[in-house]
């Protein structure tokens, strides 16, 4: 065989093995190469104008949002330092041991916690805020009480963020691209302030709300009276109005000459009537839950919450909410020991409805300002409005003193309010009774904790070992 | 596209016709070994040439077309040095004998699709393990068979269950939140090491949802027959694995099954028997006196514990043994005739593990064929089928209900009989959770059918005396299919506590990677040098769709997820599209002494922010064996390589998405606290690797000496943002790390005698990694982790990447006057990554019997000890549930008053693998079985059997997220690891 020839002769199956070759690249580039998000909507959904459509999608979110930050952390941390829930886990002995039994952890799910939640909840309300400007298919009406709604609730996250977080302030301006230099931290007073201009605001754009929402909203706002329409949703506002401008009041390190006043007003015209009946004191806004695919289960029925002995052991004979205590076994852990536990924690209960806030708080609240103008008849009446009615108790004597009176108050609201919200966390730091004279040191290490510290995540994104509130 | 084109048609036209006529000859010869017998299947070649032949069984061999003059053959056979033989210019009948290569310093190293470089001439320190040296002892899976035997490797697992799931980092870290996994090539084939997640969340609740990363996932690569491998090489970086482009940063695994060889057909049959038990206890605690149950509980305690009778029940004992024994059984057929050529096996196993009712079992066909058509198409097609069904049962982390074996037997003390399968008294577990009638009720089975295939066609296009070129295609795929199903019943105690009693959890999942690599390869043999040119394309598409159905308040007995009252649903898909370009040049000069390589990749996939964009690879690389050696000194190579790979973003890095939900029936949306980064590239990863392998004293000693620096650059983070943004991260590329390393190998043959010999083999490998930049991001701390109390990963500008940052006492300040001033929680960095690791393993010959240990030490590194977190605290006087009250007593003290952590030293020393065999005399095994049997062999085995360790958990290189890039350190009441013994007759025929 000759070279010349052979080359001839496998050139050729070269030739062919090329074309095959470069057949199969050309297939290779005729493929797209470019996958889509399979799993996901894209963001790019609702970055368009805003419509009815994505305006009530972008709505629910956020009230989903509220929904959900009502969840395990939020509640127990703050119920937990508020003496009303032990969190008994076995295999999380930090409900306990960074609560009772020393100071939580910046970095872990505790001290860490119940903060992020809020400000995304926040971001769902600025991303409809930053786009109702442009929205199309909306009328004026519509967005300014689309605008009321959100700027409402937006209030009630900050103010939820500040109730677990006190003298160490939070950020407020946070209404900026990801990029851009995080919020300051500003101080208690200022933040209140803030929170409580906010809240007018958007009581504003609830009275040009026109007759009604632009959105369906969840059951929750007509399960126990109607709280969906601007004008009524207006008497959800001044509630939360009313009760910012009372802590603005009850502030320790700069309190509020004008807000006793201004809580009253807004009280009185969020209460309206004095209630008489029970629906009359559930009245409000209130969270449901549903074990639909898809839905948010009711997050505090949980088996291993119990109730600080306390709770059980102060409440008088007769009291109607005893319903809201059950005696179990006996359980001892991690140094403490409870038989209490109670039935809105049920787990098996995952429907049970929460309140965001309702008229009996708002007369509470209203009890609270009244004792605060020395007004401790009025303060007797609004107790004994919840008292008889909820507790099914005779009514309560005008009480001797001030300090008399909160504690009063003090009983309505936590057998009322129980598991609801941060409020007992936030009335015991109010009134200076978070402290070994009026609560039981429960463990060796308790410190009264009166708050979470500012999460170790945001002080390392800020470059920062510490935060000093900014105050003016 | 246009310009990789344009390579093609360059590189053929790069093949010369050059070839001299002259006087030809034929050569005849016989290969035997030392003691006279014959060896089959050795090459024997013309240096200079393309001519070549291989070895009869008779060790003959002919070869055609000889040149005249003077001529050297090179022979080779794995197991045997090579040899160069001179083949005189009158000279046309050559006998050669071969010497046993005891150490394996002879091999052909891969350096491409379709190209070869002998292990001689190799300018990277790529290790190899051999099919022989992988399954001295029988394990599991493949991962667990390389520990100690890869230098530069570091293997943890995510559980000690049984069925896999250990994670095997090259070099270091080299990435932070992209994949951490090597990637897998069996014969050719991209191969999937993806896990998947069976749902054990639903009952643990460790994380959110159905599924979670904390469910003990197993990597899949756990899938593969170790018994079916002929040899593994690992490419543990960017200067070896370029040519694997974006997805060889962290290294590349190359996986070669057996096949066929052309002889008489050859069998293997091997059963094994064997025992998994605990390999360590943490020791549990028995209350002696009612005193004693009094200061940790209280009086009514004590009542409780004397109407037990002070009994005092071994859980770890009771839990974590007895189940019967474990087999395997492998047979194997290999032979070929003509041009036909064949390897088929199979295997059945089942590993009855430690943990009551957990198993694992698998079993694998592979059918490994070769078809020569005509003279110069080569048809081969590797087929392994392989099941696998695995039942890990419960561990691990779990929150609400406690259902964890490790975190009940922290809850209820030890004089209550939870074997007896009562349902635990309320006051220590409300839930009444048991694990052993959880053992028996709750079925986790994770079943897999899995085939792995390739077709490999070469066409040897053109071939003269002086060159040749081939075409390969290899079309591969790797398909499975994964179901898991979890039937926790409502009988189980614990099920009717979160109101919802009964729960199924089903997983379908089909996996399919496909690759299509076309490649060519043209080698150009002058009298000066060896050039080999190859280029070529690949494809790959990786897909895997999953659908997880969730149904929770199950009616008794129904074994069917649409009986569940309350239902989810998820589905997640999962689609890459990668095409890749690479060409080659190796030049072999100089007699063979310099070996100079230049190659470069370019790749373009779908995960990248640019999808159309070709991203590119370029490696160099230059070894030479010194020709003046002093005395004693064989062989002295010098070696240097360059090489850069990438780390592709993980799928769907590059999106921004708006999570979907529900509120009253109304679809709520809300914007994702993560920030997509719509132009995220790769990570690229440069290593410059350089080192000198040296050989003395006639192949008896052997030493290799490798240094590396690598630099990842690009480094795609998820990193931190300040969540009062309303952000929680976002994903960039920022940032850079430097690992840098030195790994050394000492083989040895002390004594080699015809009735002894001693083989002695050493790795040292020591790695340490920096971040060198966050691109001007913040640190924050990164990954899964529980809190700085008991150890976080850190990731931060001038630290390593595997930082633990934990809590270190507090700094206390004082007033001029002396008084107390304030008090600040202080935070330390420590290290989590071992300070080096080393490998001894040693193998003793006595006539027939055989002796060989494996010692694998690895020293320094903490783990996060949170086991102890769990049986620590649960007494009032702070003693725990351990034996060893004053330990916890101190533990309790140094947390909980003095700010401490629980963080621990993770050295330890381990025997690996230590087995005994004897080899039955050819007369007796003749005797006994029949006249056709080669050689039969006892083998008794072990694993993990002693392991000499400061750290007082389990074992420390297990993590509950070792499926993590870093934050490999957090040990959480796992699955405990087990040892294992296996007595095995192995008989060839």
């Amino acid at each position: 065989m000759t070279i010349h020839s052979g080359m001839m002769h496998h050139m050729h199956k070269r030739t062919l093995a090329l074309i095959a070759g470069m057949g199969l690249a050309a297939m290779a580039c005729k493929d797209s190469p470019s996958v889509t998000d399979l799993n996901n909507v894209s963001a790019e959904a609702v970055s368009g104008a805003l419509t009815p459509a994505s305006n009530q999608l972008l709505v629910t979110g956020l009230l989903n949002g509220i929904r959900g930050d009502l969840d395990g952390r939020y509640l127990v941390f703050g119920e937990t330092l508020a003496r009303d829930f032990y969190r008994l886990d076995n295999a999380e002995n930090r409900y306990i041991t960074e609560t009772l039994g020393g100071l939580a952890d910046y970095s872990g799910f505790l001290g860490g916690g119940a903060f992020s939640q809020f400000y995304f909840t926040v971001r769902a309300g600025n991303t409809v805020l930053n786009a109702l400007p442009s929205a199309t298919g909306l009328s004026t009406s519509d967005v300014s009480g689309t605008r009321g709604l959100v700027r409402t609730f937006n209030a009630l996250s900050l103010y939820r963020a500040l109730e677990l977080r006190d003298s160490l302030g939070i950020a407020i301006d946070v209404n900026h691209a990801i990029d851009d230099p995080p919020a300051a931290f500003v101080c208690k007073p200022n933040a209140l302030a803030s929170i409580s201009s906010s809240l007018d605001s958007a009581a504003t754009d609830l009275a040009a709300g026109g007759t009604a929402f632009p959105f369906t909203l969840p059951p929750g706002f007509t399960l126990n009276g109607s709280f969906n329409t601007p004008a009524a949703f207006l008497r959800f506002n001044r509630g939360l109005k009313g009760k910012v401008e009372l802590y603005r009041a009850l502030e320790h390190s700069k309190p509020n000459a004008g807000s006793l006043a201004t809580a009253l007003t807004a009280l009185n015209s969020a209460i309206g009537a004095d209630p008489t009946t029970k629906a009359g004191l559930a009245a409000g806004v209130w969270s449901t839950y549903s074990t639909a695919p898809g839905e948010t289960k009711q997050p505090i029925a949980d088996a291993n919450i119990y109730l600080n002995p306390s709770v059980g052991d102060s409440i008088l004979a007769g009291d109607a909410r005893a319903s809201k205590i059950v005696t179990v076994t006996t359980r001892t852990l991690f140094g403490v020991s409870t038989k209490y536990k109670s039935p809105l924690t049920d787990p098996a209960n995952l429907t049970q409805v929460t309140p965001v806030m309702t008229v009996a708080e708002m007369v509470l609240l209203r009890a609270q300002v009244k004792i605060e103008q020395g007004d401790l008849v009025g303060a007797a009446s609004d107790i004994n409005i919840v008292h008889t009615i909820s507790g099914g108790l005779p009514p309560i004597a005008v009480p001797a003193s001030k300090s008399a009176a909160i504690s009063a108050v003090l009983y309505e609201k936590r057998y009322e309010l129980l598991a609801t919200s941060a409020h007992r966390l936030v009335d015991l730091r109010a009134y200076s009774r978070l402290n070994g004279t009026w609560l039981k040191k429960e463990l060796a290490g308790d410190v009264f904790q009166a708050a979470l510290p500012i999460p170790k995540r945001e002080l390392d994104t800020r470059g920062v070992t510490s935060i000093t509130p900014t105050c003016s | 596209m246009r310009k990789f084109g344009m390579w093609f048609c360059a590189l053929l036209l790069t093949v010369l016709v050059s070839a001299e006529a002259s006087a030809q000859r034929r050569v005849t010869g016989r290969v035997t070994s030392t003691t006279g017998e014959a060896i089959a299947s050795a090459s024997v070649n013309v240096q200079g040439t393309t001519i070549g032949a291989y070895t009869a069984e008779d060790g003959r061999f002919t070869l055609n077309n000889v040149p005249g003059g003077a001529q050297v053959l090179v022979v080779r056979r794995i197991g045997y040095r090579r040899i160069n033989q001179p083949l005189a210019a009158t000279s046309d009948q050559v006998d050669i004998r071969l010497v046993k290569d005891v150490l394996e310093l002879e091999r052909q190293v891969i350096t491409g699709t379709t190209t070869t470089v002998s292990s001689a001439n190799s300018a990277n320190a790529v290790a190899s393990v051999s099919g022989d040296q992988l399954n001295k002892a029988p394990t599991p899976t493949i991962e667990n068979a390389l520990q100690g035997k890869v230098p530069g490797a570091v293997i943890s697992q995510n559980s000690g269950a049984p069925g896999g799931g250990s994670q095997v980092q090259l070099r270091g870290v080299t990435s932070i939140n992209a994949t951490s996994s090597p990637l897998y090539v069996v014969d050719g084939v991209l191969v999937s090491n993806t896990s998947i997640s069976n749902g054990l969340n639903s009952i643990t609740a460790a994380g959110g949802g159905i599924t979670s990363s904390q469910d003990q996932q197993v990597n899949r690569i756990a899938d593969l027959n170790p018994a079916d491998i002929e040899n593994i090489e690992v490419l543990k970086g960017a200067s070896a694995g370029a040519i694997y482009g974006s997805k060889a940063s962290n290294g590349v695994i190359i996986i070669t099954t057996r096949r066929g060889s052309n002889g008489r057909p050859s069998a293997n049959v091997t059963q094994r028997v064997g025992q998994f038990s605990l390999s360590h206890k943490l020791g549990l605690r028995c209350f002696g006196s009612a005193a004693e149950v009094t200061s940790a509980f209280d009086a009514g305690t004590a009542a409780d514990w004397q109407a037990a009778g002070g009994a005092c029940h071994d859980f770890e004992q009771e839990f974590y043994s007895g189940n019967p024994l474990s087999y395997e059984s492998d047979l194997s057929l290999r032979g070929g005739s003509g041009g036909t050529s064949y390897f088929v096996s199979g295997l059945a196993k089942r590993d009855n593990a430690i943990q009551l009712n957990s198993y694992y079992q698998k079993q694998s066909v592979t059918a490994n064929l070769s078809q020569l058509v005509g003279s110069r198409l080569t048809v081969r097609s590797n087929n392994e089928f392989v099941h696998s069904l695995t039942d890990r049962g419960i561990s691990g982390n779990d929150n609400v209900d406690i259902v964890s074996p490790g975190d009940v037997f922290a809850s209820v003390p030890t004089w209550v009989d939870l074997k007896s399968r009562i349902r635990t008294p309320a006051a220590w577990l409300p839930s009444g959770s048991n694990p052993f009638q959880n053992a028996d009720l709750v079925k986790i089975p994770e079943d897999v059918y899995r085939y792995i295939g390739s077709v490999n066609t070469t066409l040897s296009a053109y071939g003269s005396q002086r060159q040749t070129l081939d075409f390969t295609f290899i079309g591969g795929v790797d398909a499975f299919s994964y179901n898991s199903k979890i039937v926790s019943p409502p009988e189980a105690y614990f099920e009717s506590n979160d109101g919802l009693p009964g729960t199924i959890v089903i997983n379908k999942s089909q996996n399919v990677n496909a690759n299509l690599n076309f490649s060519g390869a043209h080698k150009l043999i002058t009298n000066s040098a060896t050039a080999t040119t190859s280029f070529g394309l690949r494809q790959e598409r990786r897909q895997i769709s999953s659908i997880v159905n969730q149904g929770r308040n199950i009616p008794s007995g129904v074994t069917n997820v649409n009986f569940g009252v309350v239902q989810a649903v998820g589905e997640s898909q999962f689609l890459v599209k990668d095409l890749g370009y690479y060409a080659q040049e190796e030049v072999l000069a100089l007699n063979e002494r310099l070996l100079l390589t230049g190659a470069v990749n370019a790749e373009r996939s779908s995960v990248n922010g640019d999808d159309q964009k070709y991203y590119t690879y370029p490696k160099a690389a230059i070894s030479y064996r010194l020709p003046m050696l002093p005395k004693f000194t064989d062989e002295l190579k010098l070696r240097l390589a360059y090489g850069k790979a990438g780390n592709q973003p993980p799928y769907g890095f590059k999106f921004t998405t708006l999570p979907v939900s529900v509120y009253g029936g109304q679809l709520a949306a809300r914007p994702s606290t993560i920030a997509g980064a719509p132009n995220i590239k790769p990570e690229t990863s440069t290593e410059l690797e350089g080192g000198f392998d040296a050989q003395f004293l006639g192949g008896r000693a052997a030493v290799d000496l490798s240094l590396f620096k690598k630099n990842v650059t690009d480094l795609i983070l998820s990193a931190a943002v300040a969540n009062t943004s309303g952000f929680g991260t976002k994903y960039v590329n920022a940032g850079q790390l430097q690992n840098t390393g030195t790994e050394v190998g000492l083989n040895l043959t002390p004594i080699q005698r015809d009735n002894l010999s001693w083989i002695s083999r050493t790795t040292f490998a020591k790695v340490s990694g920096r971040i060198t930049s966050l691109g001007g991001l913040p640190c924050f701390n990164g990954g899964s982790f529980f809190s700085t109390k008991y150890g976080a990963p850190y990731v931060c500008e001038g630290y390593s990447p595997s930082t633990v940052q934990a809590r270190n006492g507090y700094d206390t300040t004082f007033n001029v006057d002396g008084s107390f001033k304030s008090r600040a929680r202080r935070i330390t960095a420590y290290e989590s990554a071992p300070n080096f690791n080393m490998g001894f393993s040693n193998e003793f010959t006595v006539g027939n019997f055989r002796l060989y240990g494996l010692l694998d030490w690895r020293s320094g590194g903490k783990v996060a000890n949170l086991t102890n977190a769990y049986f620590d605290p649960v007494t009032g006087d702070n003693t725990g549930f351990l034996a060893d009250t004053a330990a916890a007593h101190a533990r309790n003290t140094y947390v909980n008053t003095m700010g401490g952590t629980y963080l621990e030293n993770a050295g330890f020393l381990k025997l690996r693998e230590i087995s005994v065999s004897y080899t039955l005399p050819r007369s007796i095994t003749q005797s006994i079985f029949s006249s056709v049997t080669q050689d039969v062999r006892l083998e008794v085995s072990g694993r993990n059997l002693k392991t000499w360790t400061p750290y007082t958990g389990y074992d420390p290189e297990v993590s509950n997220f070792s499926n993590q890039n870093i934050g490999r350190f957090q040990d959480v009441t796992p699955y405990p690891p087990s040892r294992s013994v296996f007595v095995s007759l192995s008989a060839n025929f």
